[in-house]
């Protein structure tokens, strides 16, 4: 318990030390922040997209973004991490304003013989076997309908790699809370996943 | 029954999962899971990166250290502090407008003579606002006692003579009719204790009480109050300003 605390307050004063570094424009500390976030970033992006080359725009301005902010931002002991996901999710917000996410599925022209590499290219840059990407396909048309909320568990917790104590931490949640709606959105994604294998069949 | 002592399990772990972990999948989720894994697995492309990342430092002396003025600014108005200023006068004007509005003393009176920033000339101010709205309501209240009567308060009946808050309540006839009155709003015939409460009471002013005609006469100016509405222009406006000042309640 007494360590517990102890590892929370090094991670405070860590947190704190590097907001003062980042507040000073210090190359280092804007340096070190990008290359620690911006994979887990770019994923949780993509995860809400569904585009890898929107994806890496909008990471990168994430960025930029909490440059131009941080002198509001006042450290209150929440990981800076929480801030950095909370521009994303504007920039995407803002980015799909108004307009709905265009579905990768929706570039695969059925009988093209380009098809399938351009599905492929088009929605799964991890995913080289055209079976696997299909899946991941309708793993995303599955997931663009989710409610917003349960979107952002899958992505915070699948895609940015954080643990669900960790996203209550930046929620101001309770654990048990996050608990349940990450296990209420993977339902829902299931469901929606075999409602949308029922239509394609 | 090992089948039930799976689901007890099942829902056990699911109510106390460990620390940092996902409570187990069932069967069917498991599938989604590992789809979103193997999804998960992307990673940015290394020049999509590299060039994030010199956008980010070339920006870094553009970006002034501080933020502007408006940033500034607008941290004010976030603050707790302008949150609780806006609130005060939204409440004060809420009141003050109620009580306007139902026939009642003007309540900012009081506050602003405690800030000192209140002055004399009651009258003038409350010569424009309040007498559209006193016009009606000494109609309706003549010579009742006014809802907004529980502001009265000893001390505002002391600054404000014109307005009528002095002891009895029947003065909010006169007395928003003071500040309104000014104007030359027709309450005066309501103003009257006798006749008005007969005539002038409306089903909208149950609050009306006998008592107040039997305090009333010491306290309203006859002659100017039962002229005609027409008149009142005159009547008041003699006493004009004056008239919510130092009218009936001086």
């Amino acid at each position: 318990m007494i360590a517990e605390f102890e590892n929370r307050q090094a991670m405070i004063d860590e947190d704190a030390r590097l907001v003062d570094e980042l507040k000073r424009r210090s190359s280092d500390a804007w340096a070190q922040l990008y290359d620690e976030h911006f994979p887990s970033l770019y994923r949780y992006v993509f995860a809400r997209s569904s585009d890898p080359r929107l994806s890496e725009d909008l990471a990168a301005d994430v960025f930029v973004e909490a440059l131009k902010g941080i002198d509001r931002f006042h450290y209150r002991g929440k990981p800076i991490i929480a801030w950095l996901y909370r521009i994303a999710r504007n920039r995407v917000a803002d980015h799909f304003a108004g307009r709905k996410p265009v579905h990768p599925m929706s570039e695969v022209v059925v009988g093209d013989p380009g098809g399938t590499d351009r599905l492929i290219g088009a929605g799964s840059p991890g995913v080289t076997d055209p079976s696997l990407a299909v899946g991941a396909l309708d793993l995303r048309a599955a997931m663009g309908r989710l409610k917003d909320e349960h979107r952002d568990v899958i992505a915070l917790h699948y895609y940015a790699g954080l643990t669900i104590p960790e996203i209550a931490a930046m929620w101001d949640k309770k654990e048990r809370a996050v608990y349940s709606l990450h296990e209420r959105a993977l339902e829902s994604l299931c469901r929606k996943m075999r409602a949308g294998e029922a239509r394609t069949e | 029954m090992s089948s039930l002592r799976d689901r007890i399990k099942g829902a056990i772990s699911r109510v106390r999962p460990g620390r940092g972990q996902v409570p187990p999948a069932t069967p069917d989720s498991e599938a989604v899971i590992s789809a979103l894994k193997a999804d998960a697995a992307v990673e940015p492309p290394v020049a999509a990166t590299a060039r994030g990342r010199q956008t980010l430092l070339s920006q870094l002396n553009e970006v002034p250290i501080g933020g502007t003025d408006s940033m500034q600014f607008s941290q004010f108005l976030m603050s707790p502090i302008a949150a609780a200023l806006a609130g005060a006068v939204l409440l004060v004007g809420g009141i003050a407008g109620v009580s306007a509005a139902t026939g009642g003393p003007d309540v900012t009176e009081p506050v602003r003579d405690a800030v000192g920033a209140g002055d004399n000339g009651h009258g003038d101010d409350s010569d424009g606002g309040v007498s559209e709205d006193d016009r009606d309501n000494v109609d309706d209240n003549s010579g009742a006692e006014s809802p907004s009567t529980p502001f009265a308060t000893p001390d505002s009946s002391d600054d404000n003579s014109g307005h009528g808050n002095s002891d009895d309540g029947d003065d909010d006839q006169s007395g928003p009719g003071g500040g309104g009155d000014d104007d030359g709003s027709p309450e005066s015939p309501g103003a009257t204790p006798d006749d008005d409460d007969e005539e002038g009471r409306s089903p909208s002013s149950p609050e009306a009480t006998p008592d107040d005609d039997s305090e009333d006469p010491p306290e309203t100016p006859e002659p100017t109050q039962t002229a005609e509405p027409g008149d009142d222009d005159g009547g008041h406006s003699g006493s004009g300003g004056a008239d919510g000042n130092s009218g009936p309640g001086s």
